[in-house]
């Protein structure tokens, strides 16, 4: 009675170092997944703010680029 | 019940002698496979060994902490025309195909064609669309039909990884690649390719046991062998200034029908490079990045080069900035065969050595230096020497041109080696190496070494490599000829007889030198590289360029300083532009007046 009741742990406890690496896989590709939305969204973000794709959109409603330095007035106290 | 009796005992030898028969067969299977059965197939039997774990490949950052190059996914969908019920798939079908028109920009009737096709002929493996992102599957993921799932809607989704460039075709030749030939050899290309020992990390190794098909499981819960993460490069290219240089290189190349051009932007204090961008024209006259040619090309720059003789004139004494050099009709002879005429065609009579300069006279700059060195003429080539214009910058990218300055000692050095010297032919630089030239003008006469990589390492931990600059000369003159020849730089824009007055602008002061330089002289069709060289702003410069634009169509254009210099003063622009102008208001000082 007691060796089968070795026996039964002894399968339950590879069957459940099983499932882990099945958990540990699945959540492994999950990480990666997610990785990829973050990687794939900052580069849309990139694209989408460089300065040749601005222009692009906003020539149609009239923008253009300046023509001089912008003026940043600091005051002090 | 004697009769029952029997009848049981029976069938328990026929039970008996059914268990032994199956175990003899067992017990001879086994004894046969263990003895006698040889394995054929390439089935692999073993369940425990080492496997290797890949360590994951670093990424490239630009300096502005965009991600330039990293190892991406990329989808694959196909569909299992078979799955979808009839009451699912006639419902939803045109729905699908609207959705999917619009996501690939394709004709909503093409897709109900396609899908009606597959469907027709049973196709259990259609592709819908290849190298998408995770954002892209996850939209086509919730369109009708595929939303199902693969056991309803039959929509397969099958991964892969691949080396990815973020910045596209901008910059593809400086970013690079590193892959394996079919002889098994490494073609390492650019910033990928000259990293690629600190990118690529190392391998480990892990003892697993196989539990399933294609799944293996760890035995211990160490490595045999860790595997090491490859270093992440952090480079110097600023994305939105690269951005702004493509752009407006790409722009003039197609304007003036070039072969192909480059453009370098360049920090001058640090040397770090901000921009690269290389250009070539394929059979179609699209531009693409084909071959590095701010590194590796290297070419007679013509014009720019009288900044290298001019400061060496000037160093050695020779000359003052007010001399008088007499241009005459604009024609020099050598042994009575070899012309040297002014782009002008008529000469600019006397000038000064300055203007000679600012109006790129190469009559003028001929006379200043054959007149002066035709007797010692080691003395102007052991001083350029002394600037290290002869030797290369030793960069990590493979594939840097040499520079070429021909020496008196030299086998094929003869009469009209000095002359032509003085206005940039029989000479050979890359644009790179010039422009590392200009920058030390700019920079107060400090050469500082191009450098495309700020550091290597590891995320949150301290960088293994890392460079602010180098410096490969602390001074290339005396600063009164820095402050003669850059005054000069300044004049060629803003004054009206400088050759690139074109570009001048009241609100950004750029400074630099135009270059006309032709290529195939000797034969009927000459064609012609215009460049520019500069710094801006002027009086402090921030960064230095070149711009250089290989056979442009001479019909539209050609000198350097209606072609090549508007590209460095709109770029300039646009770099400025973006950088506030600080005015600081004490209010201490401020008194009001009622």
């Amino acid at each position: 009675m007691f060796l089968s009741m070795l026996i039964m742990m002894t399968i339950y406890s590879s069957h459940s170092a099983d499932q882990k690496v099945f958990k540990i896989s699945e959540l492994n590709k999950e990480v990666n997944r997610l990785n990829d939305i973050s990687v794939s969204a900052k580069i849309d973000l990139m694209n989408v703010k460089m300065e040749s794709k601005v222009l692009l959109r906003l020539r149609e409603q009239g923008f253009y680029p300046s023509n001089s330095q912008p003026l940043k007035i600091i005051i002090r106290d | 019940m004697k009769k029952l009796d029997k009848r049981i005992v029976n069938r328990m030898n026929i039970l008996f002698f059914l268990f032994l028969l199956f175990s003899l067969v067992v017990i001879s299977k086994i004894f046969y496979i263990q003895n006698t059965y040889e394995d054929n197939s390439s089935v692999s039997l073993e369940t425990i060994k080492n496997i290797e774990v890949e360590s994951s490949r670093g990424n490239i950052y630009s300096e502005n902490g965009d991600l330039i190059v990293s190892t991406v996914t990329k989808y694959e969908l196909r569909w299992d025309s078979k799955i979808p019920s009839s009451n699912l798939y006639e419902s939803n079908l045109d729905t699908l195909s609207t959705r999917l028109s619009i996501f690939f920009n394709k004709e909503k009737n093409y897709f109900t064609r396609y899908l009606n096709q597959a469907r027709k002929n049973n196709n259990r493996y259609l592709l819908i669309g290849k190298n998408l992102s995770i954002t892209e599957v996850n939209y086509v993921k919730s369109f009708p039909i595929f939303n199902q799932g693969l056991y309803k809607g039959g929509l397969i989704i099958k991964e892969s990884h691949s080396r990815q460039s973020h910045l596209g075709k901008v910059a593809e030749r400086t970013i690079g690649y590193e892959k394996v030939d079919e002889f098994g050899n490494y073609i390492r290309v650019g910033l990928e390719g000259a990293y690629s020992e600190f990118l690529a990390g190392k391998s480990g190794l892990r003892l697993m046991q196989k539990i399933a098909d294609g799944q293996w499981k760890p035995m211990t819960s160490y490595y045999e062998r860790d595997p090491v993460q490859g270093y992440d490069i952090h480079t110097t290219i600023d994305t939105e200034i690269q951005d702004i240089v493509h752009h407006e290189l790409l722009h003039q190349l197609e304007k003036f029908e070039a072969d192909h051009g480059t453009m370098i932007v360049m920090e001058t204090k640090t040397g770090k490079i901000k921009a690269i961008s290389n250009l070539g024209a394929n059979q179609d006259g699209k531009f693409y990045e084909r071959l590095n040619y701010a590194v590796g090309e290297s070419h007679e720059p013509g014009s720019t080069f009288k900044l290298m003789t001019m400061i060496a004139a000037l160093e050695d004494g020779l000359v003052k900035p007010n001399d008088s050099v007499d241009t005459g009709n604009g024609i020099l002879k050598f042994f009575n065969k070899y012309e040297v005429k002014d782009s002008n065609n008529r000469g600019y009579g006397k000038i000064t050595v300055a203007e000679a300069f600012e109006v790129s006279s190469n009559t003028g700059m001929v006379k200043i230096i054959y007149d002066n060195y035709k007797d010692n003429p080691e003395r102007i080539v052991d001083r350029l020497m002394n600037m290290k214009i002869n030797k290369k910058i030793d960069l990590d990218i493979v594939g840097e041109g040499e520079p070429k300055i021909p020496h008196p000692q030299d086998e094929n050095w003869n009469g009209i080696s000095l002359p032509w010297m003085a206005f940039g032919y029989g000479v050979s630089l890359t644009p790179l190496q010039q422009l590392t030239f200009y920058n030390a003008v700019a920079n107060n006469g400090e050469m500082v070494k191009p450098s495309f990589i700020k550091s290597i390492g590891s995320f949150g931990e301290k960088p293994i490599y890392q460079i602010d600059r180098e410096i490969i000369m602390p001074s290339i003159s005396s600063e009164q000829t820095l402050n003669y020849v850059r005054r000069m730089l300044i004049n060629v824009v803003e004054k009206p007889w400088g050759t690139a007055n074109s570009i001048y602008d009241e609100t950004l002061r750029i400074a630099g030198k135009t270059g006309t330089a032709q290529v195939d002289y000797t034969s009927e069709e000459t064609e012609y590289i215009s460049s520019f060289i500069g710094y801006f702003p002027a009086e402090n410069p921030i960064y230095s360029s070149i711009v250089v634009i290989h056979k442009p169509n001479k019909s539209i254009g050609y000198y350097g300083g209606s072609v090549a210099a508007p590209v460095v003063k709109n770029v300039a622009k646009k770099i400025m532009n973006n950088i506030p102008i600080e005015i600081i208001i004490d209010t201490n000082k401020i008194s009001a007046v009622f």
